[in-house]
């Protein structure tokens, strides 16, 4: 269990606002390994990006943030400092966010945000860090690195800016890059170069990735583990294979009947998953999934579900009542 | 940059014209004059009619203006009509520096409370600096700068006895003057800087910045103020012209030998020419500074760009 690089047990999450608590994740039990590349996915509102954004202490004042474990590299989050955890971020864990449009300062250049976290964490000098950044900009596919550190995010595309984004994430060649929906505000062409990107990246630096998305083809496409969440907990976890061909988990099946093949003749139906995520305000007691559910039962409704093994393949864990250790019990409990 | 600058000075040159032209025609359909006989009861007839044609004013009003215009391009302001042997050129110079200190002092300190004011009262919202600021900016927005004076004046002169009442020579005539000025664009620029400062701090580049393992003080400092202050910015401009040049209610209270205590008398003694004196060099202060925001504008943020 020590070996993990990042271990998130029981994480629960928080928000005060005017009308209440809204419980954005409600227990949630994750790993990541040293040089893996894991997929988070599940609807908006699901708790992926929170999630993250929880373990880094990003999350705005009203958010409190508890778990009975959080542990990056053999260091205990939950007890470093705001400075202690402020200065890992950028240096041992990089971070890529959603819009590039806006995640880059208007007002500095390109170079000067490059340069940030060097400065910063590696306490590199202007002529030093000025290198590094050339050097960066070089790797993540910036033609004419040197004039271009001299430019304003205005001049670059959106594509552009995230490219800057993984070089400015990557600078201090972090252990984790945490990349929270990097290609959805891109277009598709730009997106499969963004990807492609990020595993050429890992490759290089051999840092673990966790991408966080919506997409089930970006997972497909990327990642050697999958993490389903819905409604502020995990529905099923296991290797790409186990959730793209063996989903156990009715609303994974959902999910994946909802999106189109390439190979499509147009002749398949997408049928969506009907209604809409539970409100987090007053989540559900059962299983978050209940109301939406075909298969649902009397239990799904007043009992949660725990993460269980299936017996499909290793590592691959469902929470659902139909299946695995969870039917096993509901078996029981019929008799 | 040189171009766009020329440009603005040629439109400030003909918003100058409009407004000396405005000015001098307003001020002549105005009913009365200088030396009307109906307000100068115990100077003979006679005397009245010298004094008019010795400045001119027996001329049709087309020609006192073409006149007027003649003169003030050779940088002549004229004579004042009421203080004798004073050039409004002479008057505008003695009058200045004295507005200068006082206004100068009172932008210092507007943005040396008002911004860091702001920036703390946003980043603690809800907390007690936030009312305390809440409230100052009510009261400086809402209470007319001669009830602040003359509280400023009752508690500090009179009770305490540790500021002089009015007057002006040493540095401690010019502190009720100088927060009387101050009061209301501190309550403006805190407000103006707190709610920017909040908009700018929900942005995603400050998020991103933070997870770059920038501090938490250098967010602030570095991306959160510049992003922020360009609404300051926009305020400060006419603000610096409006009190440097004097504020006539501040030195008319506390008898401060400025600019703007020579406007409030010539208005009320028809002195054409230093009211016309006057209000171009006020104009044509407001038109540099309004130029120097414009600039600064495209100095703060890359994005902003002069178009030629």
């Amino acid at each position: 269990m020590s070996g993990h690089l990042l271990e998130i047990q029981n994480l629960r999450t928080d928000f005060s606002i005017a009308g209440g608590v809204v419980r954005a994740v409600r227990g949630i039990d994750l790993f990541v390994d040293k040089g893996e590349f894991l997929g988070v996915v599940g609807e908006s509102g699901c708790g992926k990006s929170v999630t993250m954004l929880s373990v880094m202490r990003l999350l705005s004042e009203n958010a409190t943030v508890q778990a009975d474990k959080l542990a990056f590299d053999g260091r205990d989050l939950l007890s470093q400092g705001h400075k202690k955890m402020r200065r890992m971020l950028g240096d041992e864990i990089g971070m890529i966010f959603q819009d590039p449009m806006t995640s880059l300062d208007p007002l500095y250049t390109i170079g000067n945000q490059i340069m940030e976290p060097l400065r910063i964490h590696r306490k590199m000098g202007a002529g030093e860090a000025r290198r590094r950044a050339v050097e960066m900009l070089d790797l993540v596919g910036i033609s004419s690195p040197e004039q271009r550190l001299k430019q304003y995010p205005h001049e670059f595309s959106g594509g552009m800016r995230q490219r800057v984004m993984i070089a400015i994430a990557m600078s201090c060649n972090p252990k984790l890059l945490i990349a929270d929906e990097p290609t959805t505000a891109l277009d598709v062409t730009i997106q499969a170069q963004i990807l492609e990107l990020m595993k050429d990246m890992q490759a290089k630096f051999s840092a673990a990735t966790l991408l966080i998305t919506h997409d089930l083809g970006v997972i497909a496409s990327t990642c050697s583990r999958v993490v389903v969440m819905y409604g502020g907990l995990i529905m099923e976890s296991g290797s790409v294979e186990d959730i793209f061909y063996h989903p156990m988990h009715p609303y994974t099946t959902g999910l994946l009947s909802s999106i189109s093949d390439v190979g499509d003749t147009g002749k398949k139906k997408l049928s969506p998953i009907p209604g809409s995520p539970p409100d987090l305000m007053n989540p559900p007691a059962g299983c978050p999934f209940t109301a939406r559910c075909d298969s649902a039962m009397r239990i799904c409704a007043k009992a949660r579900p725990a993460l269980a093994a299936s017996e499909t393949g290793v590592g691959h864990g469902v929470a659902c009542w139909l299946t695995g250790a969870a039917a096993k019990g509901t078996e029981a409990l019929a008799k | 940059m040189t171009k766009y600058v020329l440009k603005r000075l040629l439109a400030a040159a003909i918003s100058m014209l409009v407004l000396i032209t405005a000015t001098f025609f307003l001020m002549h359909a105005v009913p009365g004059s200088p030396f009307n006989p109906g307000e100068q009861r115990n100077v003979p007839p006679k005397v009245l009619e010298n004094l008019r044609s010795k400045y001119g004013l027996d001329l049709p009003v087309w020609k006192q203006y073409l006149n007027y215009m003649n003169s003030l391009s050779h940088g002549n302001l004229g004579y004042s009509f009421k203080k004798l042997n004073y050039t409004v050129n002479e008057l505008i110079v003695s009058g200045f520096p004295a507005s200068a200190v006082v206004g100068a002092l009172a932008i210092v300190a507007a943005l040396a409370v008002g911004v860091p004011l702001g920036i703390t009262s946003a980043l603690k919202r809800g907390g007690w600096l936030d009312w305390l600021s809440m409230i100052l900016a009510t009261i400086g927005i809402s209470m007319p700068i001669f009830i602040i004076a003359i509280l400023l004046m009752y508690v500090f002169s009179m009770k305490l006895q540790i500021l002089p009442i009015y007057g002006y020579g040493t540095a401690s005539h010019l502190v009720i003057p100088v927060v009387c000025l101050a009061f209301s664009p501190i309550a403006y620029i805190t407000r103006l800087m707190r709610s920017s400062m909040l908009e700018v701090s929900r942005q995603d580049y400050i998020r991103s910045a933070r997870a770059r393992g920038v501090s938490e003080f250098m967010v602030i400092a570095k991306h959160g103020v510049r992003n922020s202050i360009l609404p300051v910015v926009t305020y400060i401009g006419p603000l610096i012209a409006i009190l440097l040049t004097g504020s006539f209610v501040v030195e008319r209270l506390f008898m401060i030998p400025g600019l703007g205590r020579y406007f409030v008398t010539a208005v009320s003694e028809r002195d054409y020419s230093v009211i016309l004196g006057i209000t171009i060099f006020y104009g044509a202060f407001i038109m540099l500074c309004t130029l120097l925001v414009d600039i600064a504008y495209a100095i703060i943020d890359p994005r902003v760009k002069f178009t030629d």
